[in-house]
């Protein structure tokens, strides 16, 4: 019984050595797979976006009670901050001389959501809601002023030209957008809006970041593991 | 005696005289409106040029007054009107000082019948929600100078006339604003207080007349 022990004590010894051998290196592939799909997994997901600098803006105009061109600008307007996810008022002035175009973000009677944007590293696309955006128009007449409030754009946000480079951050947006009001004043016309700049990522951890950390250190733990048991000490 | 006669002489004419010019004067000047009783008369505000809007006639109804020297807000609410692709909804007519507007005053002229009326302080705001679109709002001055018309000084009935055109620079765009229509109804008017200080010479010089006539 005894000198049958030691074989008996070894065979487990081994048996044990062997499954430990298997499980480590299980759990290390598993864990250096998990660190090479899941980055890749999180890139794919979009990135929700702090602030958007805006450095160039233009708003072109083709109304047939207005006229065509670009609004104007005014001097050290940019860049302007475009808060995501609050409510901002206000994000940039527009228009000059009796003209003041005010834009920012407000719920409005339509309880509309703050503005968000997305940005799609993968792709290198930007997804915004900018529904929240809002437009207070003042010209100033001998008569008094003319006020005249609205969305910015349409509810239904037409389809946008955007691009992101994950890179720099560098983002543009453009979109068309026929309107029955420009910048409010009950006119219709066409609107081409145009604004880049770069894109702030928001500065909460994405809820993968600890996933993909909690199995880099299980994929290094158990890479130490099986070094530990590949090489005993005394072997 | 000859000199009391001679001081009384001069009192009477003197108040002769400034009665004929008081009279004179009085006749010639205008006297201030103190309220306009709008009964009649509808107002449109539209933009100029091609795709133009237009508020359409805004009917006077019910009729409504308009207190002078004094913001009123509202001077007249407006039906909310609801389609199948939005609605307006709190539009009104109101006066207001807060950008530099003087209150609502005017004048009458009873010897021409010409009247005159400034309400460079009554704007129109409301809102229009476009279901496609969102809610629109808009506060614009109604007219930009002084209105002019007619009245009966007897009866104070009234006609004004609008027909004004605002052209606004939004370089490098423009854009104009056009407000026709008419309002019609009663207007009261104030006597002058120069008008008593009239009355008094012209009763002196009476007065004065009369006594000289009975020295004699």
């Amino acid at each position: 019984m005894d000198a049958r022990l030691p074989i008996r004590e070894g065979t487990a010894r081994a048996a044990g050595r062997a499954g430990a051998v298997a499980g480590a290196f299980l759990t290390g592939t598993f864990a250096v797979l998990a660190n090479l799909l899941l980055p890749a997994a999180a890139h794919a997901t979009p990135i929700p976006l702090q602030t958007l600098v805006v450095s160039t803006f233009t708003l072109h105009v083709d109304s047939p009670a207005l006229g065509s061109g670009d609004f104007p600008v005014p001097a050290g307007a940019l860049p302007a901050d475009l808060r995501l996810g609050v409510y901002q008022d206000p994000i940039l002035h527009l228009g000059g001389g009796p003209t003041d175009v005010r834009v920012f973000s407000a719920p409005g009677p339509d309880g509309l959501p703050a503005p968000s944007a997305t940005a799609d590293a993968a792709t290198g696309t930007l997804a915004v809601d900018f529904r929240s955006l809002q437009v207070a128009t003042r010209i100033d007449s001998p008569a008094g002023p003319f006020l005249f409030g609205g969305p910015f754009v349409p509810l239904t946000l037409p389809p946008a030209t955007d691009l992101y480079d994950p890179a720099t951050g560098a983002f543009s947006l453009t979109w068309d957008a026929t309107v029955p009001a420009v910048v409010g004043i009950p006119v219709p016309g066409d609107l081409r809006v145009r604004m880049a700049g770069t894109a702030v990522p928001a500065s909460i951890p994405e809820p993968a970041v600890p996933a993909l950390l909690l199995a880099g250190v299980l994929g290094a733990y158990a890479g130490r593991r099986r070094r530990g048991i590949a090489s005993p000490p005394g072997c | 005696m000859s000199g009391l006669r001679a001081i009384r002489m001069w009192v009477g004419g003197a108040a002769l005289a400034a009665g004929l010019l008081g009279a004179g004067v009085a006749s010639a000047s205008t006297l201030p409106v103190s309220k306009l009783w709008v009964t009649g008369g509808s107002l449109t505000v539209a933009i100029t040029g091609d795709g133009s809007y237009s508020t359409g006639p805004l009917t006077i109804s019910p009729p409504v007054d308009i207190v002078m020297g004094t913001f009123q807000d509202p001077i007249l609410s407006l039906p909310n009107l609801t389609s199948s692709s939005g609605s307006i909804t709190g539009a009104k007519i109101y006066s207001t000082g807060l950008y530099g507007q003087l209150a609502p005053s005017g004048t009458a002229d009873p010897g021409t019948g010409a009247l005159s009326v400034d309400l460079t302080s009554v704007r129109l705001s409301g809102s229009v929600t476009s279901v496609k679109y969102g809610t629109f709002s808009l506060d614009v001055p109604l007219f930009s100078s002084p209105l002019s018309g007619t009245y009966t000084p007897g009866s104070g009935a009234y006609s004004l006339s609008i027909d004004q055109t605002t052209t606004l620079n939004i370089a490098p765009f423009s854009l104009s604003f056009h407000t026709t229509g008419t309002l019609s109804g009663t207007v009261a008017v104030v006597p002058l207080p120069a008008s008593l200080a009239l009355m008094v010479p012209g009763l002196l010089a009476l007065v004065g007349v009369a006594r000289r006539r009975a020295a004699r």
